[in-house]
């Protein structure tokens, strides 16, 4: 096997594998779910693989049924879409492996089209990544949306369905902005391959349509990731959903449309030509803007799953003002926090997945008599909650320093002190949820009600990689320098 | 001299390390409790055993991390890292054996997460101490406000809730302007290691100057509860006696206090500071708070709340002593961090002792209890004289530096403002000891006042003799200025 059927593999095994699910639930009606997080630890296991094989700076490219690029479709990869890969994977093994309680109670006998419909979802997300072909791209969000839709409507509360339904609507607009631009494009430049795309934009005649295909590609990538204005989808679709599917999306789906949108940003269009549309003005502008609402709507929450899920609109924002700065080392600290955010969210969803399942608890204020019965979760939770916030020497605080310093480093104090106000104002929603947890008045002496094995083991690992994650920095920013910001900048 | 030694880092973790077995040992009150004692002899041994390397002007380094390129994290103890890591972790010593009184003589709650956030603070107070950049400093501030978060929050009622809402504003606030005046100091400069004698000039463009400088004080004087950032302190005092004294005296506010001379000393340097005249608008400033909080302290009623203004009222002394910019001044300021604390921590264990025995929190109600609990009384009567500045107490030595530097520099107004504030600090403090000892008027009942309580007395005892010593006592006061003068020799070069 050579490293470059690597992403291949990282995505045939589990898009496979799916379909062999509803045999192995025959055997037994567990194997469903062990089946599905097998799948996706051996997906983890090639992509740590193909993390390793290009971590110097390598890439490989991989043309499928052997059609050259750029007439075939072209997947690459490179450090960073295998880092992604990693995130994904890792994510998606973590929670899969860990959720056996709550699919249970959650979903009773529908698991096998549930776990089918996950190794789809995750094989779209694999797919965008290791892509380098733009439709191709567009294939892979739509396989992964529609997945999605299924996963979110699966969820138990009477709502869900409509919750879904209106994922569906808006998703589907974002997709089909999403393919016109790259309709725009094709027609300006003759190519749908990323790199041949790259060379030829800047000849393409009409600069017009490249401007409106860029923007329309923005647009559904924007509804896609949840920026603001476009976020109406997000919280609805969070809380709604099964605890186990908001465990799994909400951490990875926003993040790999986001990195598409990098994709295009640094690599196809290049970011001169945006610098020169001005386009890194008004991704700050709506940067800001998510910060703002998704922090003040956090606040307002009394729901847990919807605090969470706002804070994400908060924290997209925050990626999308460090995108937006247009530095290396900003772009550093905006890769850093897709991985970190990615991390603490899934703690944080786990404990809500976790609190939900073993008492039934939804809402902030029931949440301080459960602190002492379950101390473990709640310390897990309270790493994580710290992390978002930003508080050294856990992980969030390295991307915000390094976005910090994009910013000045670029000669924009105002981004800099929107990236610091955007830690205070998860200070805000993260303290108070702190608060609820742990200083309510309540007996002293309670049994232990912890949650499961496998999801307590689950949170203890987001909560060690947070507190662990500082020690890798320095081999992290050496890594990205030589694997792609000297490539970019 | 430098010496490469892991001491500092172990001094850091020893009590962090205590604190995870104090959460593993909830349910043995005893074994918990002997915990904090075990770290907090091994942590002032540590810390000690540092001062022969130290006290002749070398430094102990230890790298942490290489974090940014040209940027290490790492630790540098210097004397006055030292001075203030010997003054916080022996204090810690003491305030132990109080908590331990306080905390089972009211029966409070949530033992374990007192135990447990005291433990972090201490660990966060000798990091501050300790750190040789600015970014490890950081760190170890934000940690600071996290681990007291608890502290503040301990009574669980909505007074407490809402000053521990206030408390981390504040300290929040002030971090993040923090952070983003480290990130331009290092993108400026390419380091951010404290030097002797400040590293700035010359290397950061001088129109920013006064921005970076304001965004660097107002990060640390929050903590040092500067004018017109200092309200979050009064509030505090909502939470237990002991919490305040660790506010108050071994770690919080001395943190911001200690920062502020890193800054000025270490970051910004004395010659900068001086041909740029930003430190006249921070000595103004200082000045102001100094005055304003001793007036405002004349007015309280609530005892802890009259000690709060004391302590911002003294805090500025230091901070000006900062700003004044000259050898003397900064050794007095030096002398007075410990100074003070050793007086002011005297001064909180006493207003618990009567809270405790005699649940008394206001000083018009206090008539009558200095003939039944006199020890505790006159504990506090060297406390509040000696912070007055009467000799042979502590408090006399810091401020005749003080006001030496203040002389020094030329600007009378400034030797005037001390001089005022003294006979202030009399003003807020003789009236309660008059009080006390007044008789009760004819008509009212006698107080009722609680057994003696030694352990609650003892650690008082303790701290008045050293805030005593350390003005009397040769050995004690040449060893104490030595380290001052070092530090204040290094900053001014020669």
């Amino acid at each position: 096997m050579s490293a470059a059927q690597l992403p291949a593999l990282i995505f045939l095994v589990p898009f496979f594998g799916a379909f062999l699910l509803p045999f192995a639930a025959r055997l037994n009606a567990s194997f469903a779910r062990l089946g599905a997080a097998l799948l996706m630890v051996a997906a983890f296991i090639l992509s740590v693989f193909a993390f390793g094989a290009t971590c110097h700076g390598e890439v490989f490219s991989y043309a499928f049924s052997g059609w050259a690029p750029p007439i075939g479709i072209e997947w690459r990869m490179d450090a960073l879409s295998s880092l992604m890969a990693v995130l994904i994977s890792g994510t998606a093994a973590v929670v899969l492996a860990s959720s056996g309680s709550a699919v249970s109670v959650e979903l009773g006998s529908r698991q096998v089209p549930y776990f089918m419909a996950a190794l789809l979802a995750v094989c779209g997300l694999t797919g965008m990544v290791f892509t380098h072909d733009l439709f191709n791209a567009f294939v892979f969000l739509e396989v992964s949306a529609i997945a999605t839709y299924a996963l979110i409507a699966a969820g138990r509360v009477r709502t869900a369905p409509y919750a879904s339904f209106r994922y569906l609507l808006i998703g589907s607009l974002g997709a089909t902005f999403y393919l016109l631009g790259v309709g725009y494009w094709y027609a300006s430049s003759g190519t749908l391959n990323m790199s041949d795309m790259a060379a030829r934009l800047p000849l393409a005649q009409s600069t017009q349509a490249v401007k409106a295909g860029f923007l329309l590609i923005f647009l559904g990538l924007a509804v896609k990731m949840g920026l603001t204005p476009f976020h109406g989808w997000m919280p609805d679709a969070y809380t709604h959903a099964s605890n186990t599917t908001t465990c799994l999306i909400a951490p990875i789906a926003t993040k790999a449309a986001l990195y598409l949108f990098i994709r295009v940003c640094f690599w196809v269009s290049g970011s001169a030509m945006l610098e020169a549309w001005q386009f890194w003005t008004l991704l700050k502008i709506l940067g800001t803007a998510g910060i703002v609402t998704g922090s003040l709507m956090a606040f307002r929450q009394t729901e847990l799953k919807r605090l969470l899920a706002y804070s994400s609109v908060s924290h997209i924002g925050l990626i999308a003002v460090a995108v937006g700065i247009n530095e290396k080392t900003a772009l550093f600290g905006a890769v850093l926090h897709i991985v970190f955010h990615g991390i603490m969210k899934a703690g944080l969803f786990l404990f809500a997945n976790g609190v939900e399942t073993r008492h039934s608890v939804r809402t902030l204020a029931e949440l301080g008599t459960l602190a002492p019965r379950m101390r473990l979760s709640f310390a897990f939770m309270c790493l994580a909650a710290l992390s978002m916030v930003g508080i050294p020497p856990l992980a969030g605080f390295f991307s915000k320093w390094f976005m910090i310093l994009g910013a000045l480093r670029a000669g924009d104090p105002w981004s800099a002190c929107v990236i610091i106000i955007a830690g205070l104002l998860s200070a805000l929603y993260f303290f108070k949820l702190v608060e609820q947890a742990f200083f309510q008045k309540r007996a002293e002496k309670a049994p232990q009600e912890e949650v499961s094995g496998p999801m307590l083991a689950a949170s203890g690992f987001t909560a060690l990689l947070i507190l662990t994650a500082g020690f890798f920095i320095p081999w992290l920013y050496a890594w990205a320098e030589r694997c792609f910001l000297k490539e970019i900048f | 001299m430098e010496t490469v030694s892991a001491t500092p880092l172990l001094a850091v973790l020893v009590s962090a390390f205590a604190g995870v077995l104090i959460l593993f040992s909830r349910r043995l009150p005893a074994l918990r409790e002997s915990w904090t004692f075990i770290a907090a002899f091994i942590k002032f041994g540590l810390v000690a055993s540092l001062y022969p390397l130290v006290k002749d002007g070398g430094t102990v380094i230890f790298t942490l991390t290489d974090f940014l390129p040209d940027a290490p994290l790492f630790f540098r103890v210097d004397s006055l890292g030292l001075t203030f890591a010997l003054l916080s972790s022996f204090l810690w010593l003491v305030t132990s054996v109080y908590s331990v009184g306080y905390v089972r003589a009211l029966k409070e709650h949530a033992q374990t997460r007192y135990y447990f956030s005291f433990a972090l603070s201490l660990s966060a107070a000798l990091g501050i101490a300790f750190a040789g950049d600015l970014v490890t400093f950081f760190i170890f501030y934000e940690l600071l406000t996290l681990a007291t978060y608890p502290l503040v929050a301990h009574k669980e009622n909505q007074e407490a809730l809402k000053a521990a809402r206030k408390y981390l504003v504040y300290s929040l606030s002030a971090g993040g302007l923090m952070l983003l005046a480290i990130a331009w100091t290092y993108l400026e400069t390419g380091s951010t290691a404290f030097a002797s004698g400040g590293f700035l000039a010359g290397q950061f463009d001088a129109r920013f100057l006064g921005v970076l400088f304001f965004l660097f004080i107002y990060g640390c004087g929050v903590k040092a509860s500067l004018f017109p950032v200092h309200a979050w302190l009064p509030s505090a005092m909502v939470a237990p006696v002991p919490v305040s004294a660790l506010l108050h005296a071994v770690a919080v506010v001395k943190a911001g206090v200690f920062g502020v001379l890193r800054i000025t000393g270490y970051v910004f340097g004395p010659d900068l500071l001086h041909s740029t005249r930003l430190s006249e608008p921070l000595a103004a400033i200082a000045a102001f708070t100094l005055l304003g909080a001793s007036i405002i302290a004349l007015a309280q009623d609530n005892l802890k709340r009259r000690l709060a203004y004391s302590t911002i009222s003294q805090l500025s002394y230091i901070i000006l002593g900062a700003a004044l910019l000259t050898p003397t001044a900064m050794t007095g300021a030096v002398l007075h961090l410990v100074n003070h604390a050793f007086l002011k921590i005297t001064l909180f264990f006493c207003a618990g002792i009567i809270y405790v025995q005699a649940h008394k929190e206001n000083i018009s109600d206090l008539r009558g209890l200095g003939r039944k609990m006199p020890l505790t009384f006159i504990l506090f009567g060297v406390g509040s004289l000696g912070l007055a500045g009467f000799p042979p107490m502590s408090g006399f030595i810091s401020k005749w530096f003080l006001c030496q530097g203040a002389v020094d520099t030329g600007m009378t107004i400034f030797l005037t403002v001390y001089l005022i504030s003294s006979l202030l600090n009399l003003a807020y403090f003789v009236p309660v000891l008059i009080s006390a000892f007044l008789p009760v008027p004819a008509g009212q009942k006698e107080p009722e006042v609680h057994a003696q309580n030694w352990q609650l007395l003892i650690p008082a005892c303790i701290t008045a003799s050293l805030g005593l010593a350390f003005g009397c006592v040769p050995g004690l006061v040449l060893s104490q200025y030595g380290l001052a003068a070092e530090a204040a020799k290094k900053v001014f070069g020669g």
